[in-house]
């Protein structure tokens, strides 16, 4: 390297760091560092006070035998199911909107709405609205579906598909936005030229939109993979904390759980980083799939 | 009506009813709050659908003074508004570096940046609070704006340094050939140029950042010092909550939600979609 190429270099280098400084300095101290930190003490037994102790592979050992973890690890892949409705309804809900239907614009600010509300509000929101004796029981009554009437939350076998339910509708408005800045990049005369050739409604979303937005639909399946294990915290946490029994315990949940209540903190450490190779498997396998499917 | 209107009103129906569901599901949250929290006890009890009858004040009156709902929101809007000023300087001071200045290894650095988007907040609360312990920032607003500070940045940076690739670099250079320095390039060409990408960015992180609960919960334990979502959450958790008072607080917290939302939709938009498409 010359002499000039490297002066050049750190003559950029030196203010270019300057002005990235308050922002790595923030991040090193409460992002980056803790990632390390995390690692270290999910090798450790610690309580929270006082200085944890070395305890090597002691906590993935437990992590095996524990029937909690496992509950809470196959809620997380139950939720899975529930993917293609959270990837394609905003798709055709953004369909609809983008059609030019009369009340388009109304309709897209309706729909966005609840995607401001803060995961507090919607959890405690629902968590009041289904109690047996709540407001969506009541109507179900007034108009003649009793027989519907259901302990959403409090039932083991309706509690897990409730919560899903409201996650998928928690989401929805931004996944319509993102779609719709998707299609409003599509070429409309694509759609024109199939409505010469007869192609019916169905068609054209099968081969227009569906190949047309595929870079957009695989972006916001992979958002909403790394959401469904990463941000249903506070749901959980303000709509039936993890109950009844272990039915909606998921891994983040648990994580909080097993450190804040159960004082395990090197434990919880240990799922956290469980969690983590979790998130990278299922997002990695998932962009091998896209992958795949392009060639 | 001719026939290809009624065809037209026709075809449209299944859609008006399933978009005119979600605009239901969409308001119900706000009438229900609205209604409830004017209710008294015993009328929630029987009608938990109906209007108030007799209307009352007293749930209001109680979330705001004995309920605390006043400081969770002082405290909320003092953290989150801190953090949001930092935001905005600290990711367009980085912005400035990543994007206009550029030094071999900043597209790398930027990747790396991004990358801490994916890494869930559950795995980093454990040491994040030892660290905050350490520092003696537990219980502080300061711990929290830089909590909050840190998990916004990757997202901020993202969103200023594709702006900013985004300008023109004759409109930059124009401003640099006075001999100006980075200092005087950045203050009087790159933030004025940046005001669009700062609102957008400066209203998604009021939202996120407001709707906290998890950092909120761990790091300010001190019931004086806690943030809106944090107090909804714990006036929610315990049982002996009447519904009206739960909703009253409710309520008063989607004020300035609904406020931001009328005024910034276009910014959300805008900053939600970045990266989205391709």
């Amino acid at each position: 390297m010359s002499q000039n190429v490297t002066t050049r270099f750190v003559r950029t280098l030196i203010p270019a760091l300057l002005f990235l400084l308050p922002a790595l300095a923030i991040l090193a101290v409460f992002r980056i560092v803790p990632i390390g930190e995390a690692f270290h003490l999910s090798f450790t037994r610690w309580n929270g006070v006082g200085e944890p102790e070395w305890i090597g592979l002691d906590n993935f050992a437990r992590v095996l035998s524990d029937p909690v973890f496992w509950a809470a690890l196959r809620n997380n892949l139950l939720v899975l199911l529930s993917l293609p409705l959270w990837v394609i309804g905003p798709l055709l809900i953004a369909t609809i909107i983008h059609s030019g239907l009369p009340g388009a614009r109304f309709f897209r600010l309706m729909v966005f709405l609840p995607a401001v509300l803060s995961p507090v509000v919607v959890g405690a929101y629902y968590n009041v609205v289904l109690r047996y004796n709540g407001p969506f029981n009541t109507l179900l009554k007034q108009v003649g579906l009793d027989g519907l009437r259901m302990q959403w939350l409090n039932d083991p076998n309706t509690a897990l598909v409730t919560v899903v339910l409201i996650l998928i509708w928690a989401t929805l408005g931004i996944g319509v936005l993102i779609y719709l800045a998707a299609l409003a990049q599509v070429d409309p005369s694509l759609y024109d030229a199939a409505e010469i050739d007869g192609a019916n409604w169905v068609l054209k979303q099968v081969h227009i939109t569906l190949p047309e937005t595929r870079r957009t639909i695989e972006f916001w399946t992979v958002i909403v993979l790394i959401s469904s294990f990463t941000t249903v915290f506070p749901f959980i946490y303000t709509l039936s904390r993890g109950g009844p029994g272990y039915s909606t315990y998921l891994l983040d949940y648990y994580i909080y759980d097993a450190a804040f209540f159960g004082g395990s903190f090197g434990y919880a450490s240990a799922i956290g980083m469980i969690l983590l190779l979790v998130v990278g498997a299922v997002c990695g396998l998932a962009l091998w799939l896209f992958r795949r499917g392009r060639q | 009506m001719s026939a290809t209107t009624t065809r037209k009103l026709v075809r449209w129906t299944p859609s008006w009813l399933l978009l005119g569901l979600l605009t239901l599901l969409s308001l119900a949250p706000f009438a229900f709050v609205t209604l409830t929290a004017f209710k008294t006890a015993k009328n929630y009890a029987k009608d938990p659908i109906g209007l108030p009858n007799p209307p009352t004040l007293e749930f209001l009156e109680r979330a705001l003074t004995t309920g605390n709902m006043l400081t969770y929101l002082g405290n909320s809007l003092l953290v989150v508004g801190c953090a949001v000023l930092l935001l905005a300087l600290t990711a367009s001071m980085a912005g400035y570096a990543l994007a206009v200045i550029r030094f071999r290894g900043s597209a790398l650095m930027l990747l790396g940046i991004v990358c801490l988007l994916a890494v869930p907040a559950a795995v980093v609360m454990i040491p994040l609070y030892r660290t905050v312990g350490q520092l003696g920032l537990m219980n502080s607003h300061l711990g929290l704006i830089l909590t909050y500070t840190a998990l916004q940045l990757p997202f901020s940076i993202y969103l200023m340094t594709s702006f900013l690739n985004g300008l023109p670099p004759e409109i930059i250079e124009a401003g640099r050939i006075d001999g100006a320095g980075h200092l005087q390039t950045f203050r009087h060409i790159i933030l004025p140029l940046s005001a669009p990408a700062l609102a957008t960015m400066s209203t998604l992180n009021f939202l996120w950042l407001f709707n906290e609960l998890l950092f909120g919960l761990l790091l300010m334990q001190d019931d004086a010092k806690r943030t809106l979502p944090v107090g909804l959450a714990s006036l929610q958790g315990q049982h002996t909550t009447p519904v009206p008072l739960l909703a009253a607080g409710l309520l008063l917290s989607l004020i300035p939600v609904l406020f931001v939302f009328l005024v910034a939709q276009r910014e959300l938009a805008r900053g939600l979609t970045v990266g989205a498409v391709k």
